[in-house]
């Protein structure tokens, strides 16, 4: 290993941007995701900093079951996150479509037909604990050695 | 809409003061804003047509699931609906625990609506110590229904759950904890001299602007306008309490009627533990047919049902009013117009308490 | 330049009208005018943005209450109705309207009358 991807990775693991953009929810993951930054659960203790900002995240939290508006735009959202990136799925929404997929609706979910999504947290909402062991599990995953992993 | 000049700014869709997706268009004239577009479709799920057909079971769930900050109110609008128009009593007992959960949503919902407005003036100090108690109220809310967001706590006839003899007294103490603390930052915000810079006299909604709009809330009673719907709520009225206002109008109004607010709802909730009633917490029912108007009051004001069922309790037709829908408006095509500073933009809209995922439904 | 967040906003605004409480809104207003639904449903997407078209049915009903004790003629014209609260007519447009009525009674024609003419240049105004 090369001692640029070692600085990469010391880097990586302690600092990781995160943006979570709602594509049609209930707000109640919204909420739960809000209630991270609390002093109780304390995201950034971690070094996640949830900033909000596509062009600088490293992770994509999506909330919502994809409503028609976002069909063009969350693929271009995507395409502005630089690499190395990872779009995680929270709540039931995005995976299923949850109550919302039904006779009538507007939504189309599942988000996965969008964009490439590595992880689900499955939950109506989920706990924020939750949503923070999912970001924390899979960051290591998707960073460790990324440049290598490519060649 | 038409446009009065060619620089539009647009603020949104994803953009770090929003929780949740929306656009503004605001015409802008140096950094004055002369006119603000609203662009939604973001959200837009259309709960209302699920709905239509299906037995109340189902659109129970649906219906707390139109807003997730505010699930307690909306599960409790529409299920006193349905008990009103098939005449299915409810026990004294479960009437005062309805009462307790929504307060203490009212308490959380608040608590993250000053939230974001700290927040999006820069003050995250104070928001971090918000969000903290919000978690305790939280806590409480879990303890009292068994989930933290989406509840599903009350039914035709009653509640779910009874409160136990323990957490009577943990809701107690726990809020004995939350009053000093709220109390400190209440005066941490009103004495605060440059929150006072960022709030006072900006975003400024007149009575007559707020009556226009039909602006309902917190937002309506900052502009002196004294409406509050738990005064028609038999449980309330038994309860008793006053409804606060304030007649500024501006960001530092809305932002101090919710801590308000806020100590209000302690004291009922207080009250309501001090005389909540022996014996049953259900006594069951039968959904029946028929039309209806019923309202309620939600965190952010007036929420409204019109409801229409068949004779085995399924929703034939259904429309929903939520208060969002009035004080987006308010503050888009009024509260924004004549801001100095583009930064005031977002503060201003984010002091109306915008819910997006209402708006839409 | 492909500008991916301006779109074409109309399916969208459509379907905000198509709530039931839209639905009797519209139908009341088509009413009023002796006019078919989809012409006032046209007239209001392409006049106004998305939160106004969601409040209608809220503005309409505050308006409701609040024209009680109103000048007749006004409430019968509806100048406050489409200035101020579904703000289909510009401001100056109504206030002619509205002085032409005035002239045309202070000439010894009865105020239903004029109020009917009125109604007529209020119909033209609106869907010319
Ligand atoms: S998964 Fe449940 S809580 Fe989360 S956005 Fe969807 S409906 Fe709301």
């Amino acid at each position: 290993m090369s001692l640029l991807q070692r600085v990469k990775n010391v880097v990586r693991s302690r600092s990781i941007h995160v943006c979570f953009v709602d594509v049609g929810s209930c707000n109640g993951c919204d909420i739960e995701v809000l209630a991270t930054l609390a002093p109780r659960y304390d995201i950034e203790q971690y070094g996640i900093y949830v900033h909000n900002n596509p062009r600088e995240a490293d992770i994509l939290l999506v909330i919502g079951a994809m409503t028609p508006q976002w069909e063009d735009k969350l693929p271009a959202l995507w395409e502005r996150i630089p690499e190395p990136k990872a779009a995680i799925a929270i709540g039931n929404c995005p995976i299923s479509g949850c109550v919302f997929q039904r006779r009538d609706t507007y939504v189309s979910a599942p988000v996965a037909k969008f964009i490439p999504v590595a992880a689900e947290v499955p939950g109506c909402p989920p706990r924020p604990t939750e949503i923070l062991s999912a970001i924390l599990s899979l960051a290591p995953t998707v960073f460790k050695d990324f440049e290598e992993r490519r060649r | 809409m038409k446009k009065v000049v060619d620089v539009s700014f647009p603020v949104g869709p994803v953009h770090p003061c929003w929780k949740e997706p929306v656009r503004l268009k605001c015409e802008t004239k140096g950094e004055k804003v002369l006119q603000a577009e609203v662009e939604l479709g973001y959200m837009k799920k259309g709960i209302e047509r699920i709905m239509r057909g299906r037995p109340w079971q189902e659109v129970m769930f649906l219906a707390e699931r139109i807003c997730g900050i505010c699930s307690v109110i909306h599960n409790m609008v529409f299920i006193e609906g349905m008990e009103a128009m098939s005449g299915i009593p409810v026990p004294p007992r479960a009437a005062y625990l309805r009462v307790i959960a929504n307060e203490l949503d009212r308490i959380q919902s608040h608590l993250l609506a000053n939230f974001s407005y700290c927040y999006t003036i820069e003050h995250e100090t104070l928001g971090m110590y918000l969000l903290n108690v919000r978690e305790k109220a939280m806590d409480l809310l879990e303890r009292l229904t068994g989930a933290r967001v989406n509840k599903a706590y009350m039914i035709p006839g009653g509640v779910r759950f009874d409160l136990q003899a323990e957490d009577h007294v943990i809701i107690s103490s726990t809020l004995d904890q939350i009053e000093p603390d709220i109390m400190r930052y209440t005066r941490m915000f009103s004495e605060g001299p440059l929150i006072g810079l960022r709030s006072r006299g900006i975003g400024i909604l007149s009575e007559v602007h707020a009556r226009e709009a039909h602006a309902v809330g917190p937002t309506a009673r900052a502009s002196g306008i004294r409406t509050d719907l738990r005064t028609q709520h038999p449980t309330y009225q038994k309860i008793g309490f006053s409804p606060v206002v304030r007649t500024e109008g501006d960001n530092f109004a809305r932002v101090m009627v919710r801590f308000q607010e806020v100590a209000e709802s302690i004291g009922i909730i207080r009250r309501c533990l001090d005389g909540l009633p022996e014996g049953l917490i259900r006594s069951g029912g039968v959904c029946g047919a028929g039309t209806i108007t019923h309202r309620g009051e939600a965190p952010r004001g007036e929420l409204t049902y019109y409801l229409k069922a068949d004779e085995y309790g399924r929703i034939v037709d259904i429309s929903i009013q939520t208060p969002s829908i009035m004080n987006i408006e308010a503050s888009a095509h009024y509260m924004i117009i004549g801001a100095t500073s583009l930064a005031d933009v977002t503060s201003t809209f984010i002091s109306a308490d915008p819910c997006i995922a209402c708006t839409e439904r | 330049m492909d500008l991916l967040y301006e779109k074409d906003l109309r399916p969208f605004k459509f379907r905000i009208l198509m709530s039931s409480r839209h639905e009797a809104l519209l139908r009341a207003l088509a009413a009023r005018f002796g006019v078919s639904v989809p012409v006032i449903r046209k007239r209001m997407i392409e006049r106004f943005d998305m939160q106004l078209l969601e409040n209608l049915p809220a503005r309409y009903e505050a308006a409701e209450q609040m024209s009680e004790g109103s000048d007749p003629v006004d409430k019968a014209l509806g100048v406050e109705l489409f200035t101020r609260v579904i703000p289909l007519l510009d401001p100056g447009v109504m206030d002619e309207i509205r002085h032409r009525v005035g002239v045309l009674i202070k000439d010894g024609s009865s105020v239903e009358d004029a109020v009917m003419a009125g109604h007529t240049l209020v119909k033209e105004a609106l869907f010319r």
